[in-house]
């Protein structure tokens, strides 16, 4: 029995990916948008440790922590955008 | 506890990097039916060079968790060589659109997996399965930024602005 829950990180990695990518090539910005991307990959790699039913928990503490990180940088980038 | 973990980093990063081949490939495809004919050049290039990369992959998964031989050893060797000269012809071609930087870190990584494949075909580097995936996914990440970046400055203004620069 396959874990739903990869369908959902698998669904929402593609369409974060997706989104970000076309919205890098509308606004003419890669860096803007680089942290959306990066959520994304890291939703990918979590569905593969759930998909794979390997041991994760190290991983997916570690990914905890990145997505963490990440949430930061894209509030400097928004702050940063309000300013200007 | 070893072969856990190498299964965890070839696994799944061969599920990120179709997830994101396929991504990308989606983007150029839909960019290539958006754009006039004078601004589609380049696109079907990278699409070649995702589609070798992703045929390398595939074969890459089946030889380390099904069964490896000397023709897969040697018909990985020859995509991995195809891929490389595909992107390098490609980016030649409309160098003054990409990334410098990107482009120049690329092919070293790609010339480090020919060589893990040299020495596969030689029977030296039987343990070197994660090098190869890691490797590939770091220089689809960096081939990502590339082709974004290569479609950005492609676009039509930056054609029509260089246009104007050159004529005056």
């Amino acid at each position: 029995m396959i874990n739903p829950n990869i369908f959902i990180y698998l669904t929402v990695s593609i369409i974060i990916i997706w989104k970000s990518s076309n919205a890098m090539i509308g606004k003419k910005r890669i860096g803007l948008f680089l942290p959306f991307s990066i959520v994304g990959i890291l939703f990918c790699f979590n569905s593969a440790f759930i998909f794979y039913e390997l041991p994760p928990r190290y991983f997916f503490a570690a990914s905890k922590f990145l997505l963490l990180l990440i949430l930061l940088w894209i509030l400097i980038i928004i702050r940063r955008e309000n300013e200007n | 506890m070893k072969t856990e973990l190498v299964k965890i980093l070839v696994l799944s990063s061969a599920l990120v990097h179709y997830v994101i081949v396929a991504v990308l490939g989606g983007v150029l495809i839909t960019e290539y039916y958006k754009r006039k004919k004078e601004l589609r050049g380049g696109i079907l290039g990278y699409g070649a060079f995702l589609i070798i990369i992703l045929v390398f992959f595939v074969l890459d998964i089946y030889r380390n968790l099904v069964a490896s031989s000397m023709l897969i050893d040697w018909i990985s060797l020859f995509l991995a060589i195809l891929a490389n000269i595909s992107f390098v012809a490609t980016s030649l071609r409309y160098f003054e659109y990409i990334n410098k930087r990107l482009f120049f870190s690329i092919p070293l990584f790609s010339i480090g997996i020919i060589i893990v494949e040299i020495l596969r075909v030689l029977q030296i580097g039987k343990n070197l399965e994660v090098y190869t995936a890691i490797t590939t996914l770091v220089a689809t990440i960096f081939g990502y930024l590339l082709i974004i970046g290569f479609l950005i400055d492609r676009s039509s203004n930056n054609i029509v602005s260089s246009k104007i620069q050159k004529k005056s």
